[in-house]
């Protein structure tokens, strides 16, 4: 059985370790935690009243309240939950990339979500596990149990880069499958069809979850570095590549590259879903410490 | 378009090495396992096309750079550019005669100094950044610079700085080396100029045909190069040369005068006046001469007005200079040798018959003339010759080495024992003359075997019987008088010496000379005078260091009348005082040669001391430092030994002495060759520059005007140009493709 610290280096989770994961958004839960629940029903502090409609729970009727304005009112309560987070990992083929810095992008992706899953864990938020290439390949619902740690992290482990991406429809699928609402942290570096993602984020987004991507680059993604001729073997579809000079490619490709990360950028802007960007040889858990405090900023 | 080095045009095919570097890029990839394949994908199908193009481009460029160096060091010349770069730099080889006969002239200057003047003109002409060097013409061509140069100043220098040799122009080798240093000057014009005095014996018949297949080579090369003859001086009115001098008895001995007779040629072209001249021993006057007006072409000899005596110090070898006051060409105005002044000759006569009184035996006469002041009682000292006479049959006793001349007459087939040491005692240096009788002829078979068939064979001839004559209606052997070369017969070349016609004989061997003629040996033996019926009188063999006659008739008046002629006396006094007189060498090379003189081979590795002494312009003191000493070491070749002397390039006398009495003596007087300055006609000048497919000119100006472009234009820096920019366009071009701007 995997051990966190297959993970995890006592540096990073004492740097993580000093955060606050705070939900902007009240999310159901069942367990006690820090983060607010959007949603109304058996709590410990009240919070409204409101008017009796059929439907509701005889349960919850303020029968006081009745009695002093004859009047039907509901008690609603506001209470202190859980966090459901999802973590959603890309295995992709295009995420076995290993570029010059020895560690390939699902690997950096693992290590990421070993060290958020530990996080919210040690918040007693419930944390779960969705990877996928080109369909959803496995998914582990969110539990808050300390142990479900290890169950997590063995998925972790096990994952291969595999097969083609179709990040769009697999987003499509997970609104589906993921009634409640709750955080999802999407791993990936995000290849494929802008408006396919961005048309899934949304979908994400309208089933009133909270999204962000954490969208994982190599160096030479960036840069390009490469200057003697090169085949450039396809990682996710045998058969296809292309023989070229780089040096004579690379302006052109930047641009590409450019307009790509442009366009994501905007359209997770415009559906509200938090894009962080992160290289693989940048430390892992640091890059996370920072988005972590932008967060909690901003909540 | 031809080119200068068409050999550099392979660097063309360099072209290959651009497009070999690109398909060995291609094939030698690297191959990346990508994942953002998406962006990459639209990258290439957009640009595929365009990387194509530009990657030709680039491919181009690169290809050309290697073709148009290549282009340029090949030395492409337009030729159909010609007439219009007079400015352009070219390449000259100035060819200067500095044989001797380029001393003479008619003015205040010689003609090679006029020669040095038209080179001067000629290299002074030369553009800016030409290439230019000058040969001198001699026995051997030298150039003033190891290669021809651009730095003109120096060249000018070297020129200026030139000496004319004594030495004989060797024209054919030396064009032919001209020609070659010129076609592998780096310009489109390449000319051979040639200044020389155009002597008759440097160009003699079918020298058209030599030039002809000289410059054949080079006649399908635009570039190649032109042989221009220019002539400088004119015609030298007076010229008087010695050609040579004998002394009146082949050698010098103390106490006993002796006269020199000189040889006197004209090779003016006018009578020449009456003329003086003086007989030097050691640089020391010694004696006149005196020459009438002579024709020109005249041959003319004269003796010494007063005999030469030498003293008991003056034994050895002496320097004899015989120089007359002529013309501005002292070189041929004097003739140095050598004369070996000897004590008295010890020689030892053997009789091969029988001692007792006279006329018993058949050295009886030759007792009387090797020492007839003796025999007249005047007393033996004023004799040449010292002699003991011993019979035949003592020789195996008789100590060899305190005698020079051995004259053995008659007697029977020699005794092994004595023959070996005889043969010996030859060999290293003794002379033996041989006079025959009834006794040898009876037994030659014998002497044929022992003398000629042995290991070393001593006779010169073989004995092929007898032949007699009655006198009546068989006449009587005479002795052909001619022109004789043997140093021991040329005082008879004057009639007044005495005339050897008269020596009358009617009984003589049938001499069969051994292997004369046969340049396969080195020693043959040659007949060195003939009777008139052209038998031969008297054979003469080289057998080591010594030297061997044989006479056809004997020594008494059994066969002939000769013992009682008074030519007689002479004629043996000369043949015993030229056998003895064989001691030391004398090596007369030509000017020019390397010189290398023969040493026993017991001496290699022991040290000669070498004496030079050079021809001085007549009329200038002796100087004490004249001389020039120094020490050789005798080098091996093959086991035996050999004195190197270096390229003998002066006129003058070299003595070697060296270790257990090694002696030898090297004479060098410049070539006579040369002293003929008659010059070749204008019309053959013109044939043979026709024949060298050529220029005649009359100066240098006239070959500057000539000459002035009949070359092409050389393209080498245009294309050097072109290679540049493409040097700078590639990487320009390359980042340009990339996309990288310079900041």
């Amino acid at each position: 059985m995997a051990q966190l610290s297959e993970f995890l280096t006592p540096l990073d989770l004492q740097r993580i370790g000093s955060l606050q994961v705070l939900a902007r958004l009240v999310v159901e839960g069942y367990c006690t935690g820090l983060h607010r629940s959007p949603h109304k029903g058996s709590s410990v502090e009240f919070k409204q009243h409101r008017q009796y409609v059929p439907g509701d729970d005889p349960r919850y009727i303020d029968w006081k309240a009745y009695a002093k304005t004859d009047r039907v009112y509901i008690r609603e309560y506001e209470e202190e939950t859980n966090l459901r987070a999802t973590m959603i990992v890309d295995q992709s083929g295009s995420m076995g990339y290993e570029g010059s810095g020895g560690m390939s992008k699902l690997q950096y992706a693992s290590r990421l979500a070993a060290c958020l899953g530990y996080l919210l864990l040690q918040q007693a938020d419930a944390v779960g596990l969705v990877t996928f290439d080109t369909k959803v390949r496995k998914r582990i619902p969110p539990r808050s149990r300390p142990g479900h740690l290890r169950v997590v992290l063995d998925e972790l482990q096990k994952s291969r880069p595999r097969g083609e991406t179709d990040l769009g429809t697999v987003l499509h699928d997970l609104a589906e499958l993921l009634p409640r609402r709750g955080m999802l942290i999407l791993i990936s570096d995000a290849f494929g069809d802008v408006a396919n993602i961005l048309s899934a984020l949304a979908h994400l987004r309208h089933a009133r979850h909270e999204v962000i991507l954490l969208q994982i680059w190599d160096r030479d993604e960036l840069e390009f570095p490469f200057r003697q001729w090169t085949r450039f073997d396809s990682m996710e579809q045998s058969g296809v590549h292309h023989l070229v000079d780089p040096a004579m490619l690379r302006r052109g490709y930047m641009e590409k590259l450019a307009a790509f990360r442009e366009e994501l950028t905007m359209g997770c802007r415009r559906h509200r879903v938090d894009l962080v960007p992160l290289v693989t040889d940048e430390p892992y858990a640091e890059a996370l410490g920072k988005y972590l405090a932008t967060r909690r900023r901003r909540s | 378009m031809t080119f200068l080095s068409a050999a550099m045009l392979a660097g063309i095919f360099a072209f290959n090495i651009p497009l070999i570097i690109h398909l060995f890029n291609r094939s030698k990839f690297k191959v990346v396992r990508w994942g953002a394949m998406h962006l990459l994908d639209s990258v290439v199908r957009k640009n595929t096309r365009r990387i194509k193009l530009e990657q030709i481009l680039l491919l181009m460029v690169r290809a050309m750079i290697p073709v148009a160096l290549a282009l340029a060091m090949a030395g492409p010349v337009a030729t159909s550019l010609r007439a219009i770069s007079a400015d352009t730099p070219s390449g000259l080889v100035v060819m200067l005669d500095a044989s001797f006969s380029m001393m003479a002239g008619e003015g205040e200057s010689s003609h090679f100094e006029l020669a040095q003047r038209e080179a001067r003109r000629l290299i002074e002409a030369l553009p800016r950044g030409s290439t230019a060097t000058v040969l001198l013409i001699g026995h051997q061509t030298v150039a003033l610079t190891d290669r021809p140069t651009t730095d003109l100043a120096r060249l000018l220098d070297r020129l200026d700085a030139a000496e004319p040799t004594h030495t004989a122009a060797q024209m054919v080798p030396a064009i032919e080396y001209g020609l070659e240093v010129a076609s592998r000057l780096p310009h489109a014009r390449r000319d051979v100029v040639l200044l020389s005095d155009f002597q008759m014996v440097d160009w003699p018949t079918g020298m058209e045909d030599s030039l002809s297949r000289l410059t054949a080579p080079y006649r399908d090369s635009a570039t190649a190069p032109r042989l221009s003859l220019i002539p400088v001086g004119g015609p030298i009115r007076e010229n008087l040369a010695v050609m040579d001098k004998q002394l009146s008895s082949g050698v010098a001995a103390v106490g006993r005068p002796m006269r020199v007779e000189v040889a006197v040629r004209n090779f003016g072209l006018d009578r020449s006046a009456p003329v003086r001249g003086d007989i030097l021993i050691d640089g020391q006057r010694r004696s006149g001469i005196r020459f009438d007006a002579m024709e020109p072409g005249e041959l003319r000899t004269s003796v010494s007005e007063s005999p030469l005596i030498f003293t008991e110090e003056e034994v050895g070898h002496r320097l004899i200079e015989v120089t007359i006051d002529a013309d501005r060409l002292w070189a041929d105005n004097a003739w140095l040798g050598s004369v070996e002044v000897v004590g008295r000759i010890p020689v030892l006569l053997v009789e091969g018959r029988r001692l007792g009184e006279f006329g018993q035996g058949a050295s009886d006469y030759l007792y009387d003339l090797l020492q007839p002041f003796a025999a007249a009682g005047e007393g033996r000292e004023r004799d040449l010759f010292v002699v003991d006479r011993v019979p035949m049959g003592d020789l195996r006793t008789v100590d060899l080495s305190r005698y020079r001349v051995v004259v053995i007459c008659d007697g029977p087939a020699p005794a092994a024992e004595w023959l070996e040491r005889l043969t010996a005692w030859v060999r290293e240096g003794g002379g033996l003359l041989l006079f025959p009788g009834e006794q040898m002829l009876a037994q030659r078979e014998q002497w044929n075997a022992m003398l000629l068939e042995g290991d070393v064979p001593l006779l010169p001839a073989r004995i092929d019987g007898a032949s007699t004559a009655t006198g009546d209606d068989e006449p009587l052997a005479s002795v052909l008088v001619e022109s004789y070369q043997h140093a021991a017969l040329r005082l008879f070349n004057d009639p007044a010496r005495g005339d050897l016609s008269v020596l009358r004989a009617w009984k003589w061997l049938n001499l069969r000379p051994d292997r004369e003629g046969d340049a396969t040996i080195s020693s043959p033996g040659r007949t060195i005078a003939r009777f008139a019926d052209g038998q031969p009188f008297l054979v003469e063999r080289a057998v080591g260091e010594g030297r061997v006659m044989l006479s056809a008739v004997s020594a008494d008046t059994g066969w002939s009348s000769m013992p009682i002629r008074r030519i007689f006396l002479p004629l043996v006094q000369q043949l015993v005082a030229d056998l003895g007189a064989t001691t030391v060498s004398v090596y007369r090379p030509e000017l020019g040669d390397r010189i290398a003189v023969a040493a026993p081979g017991e001496l290699i590795g022991r040290e000669v001391e070498v004496v030079f002494w050079p021809l001085r312009e007549p009329g200038t003191a002796a100087q004490a430092d004249d001389a020039v000493r120094r020490t050789v070491r005798i080098e091996d070749r093959q086991g035996r030994g050999l004195v190197p002397l270096g390229v003998a390039e002066v006129p003058g006398v070299h003595r070697i002495r060296g270790p257990e009495n090694y002696s030898r003596v090297v004479v060098l007087n410049a070539p006579r060759s040369e002293s003929d300055l008659r010059r070749i006609e204008p019309e053959r000048l013109v044939a043979l520059a026709e024949a060298a497919d050529g220029g005649r000119y009359d100066d240098s100006g006239g070959f500057l005007a000539a000459s002035r472009r009949q070359h092409g234009r050389e393209m080498w820096v245009w294309f050097l140009a072109v290679a540049v920019g493409l040097l700078f366009i590639e990487p320009w071009l390359q980042q340009w493709m990339v996309g990288r701007r310079r900041e």
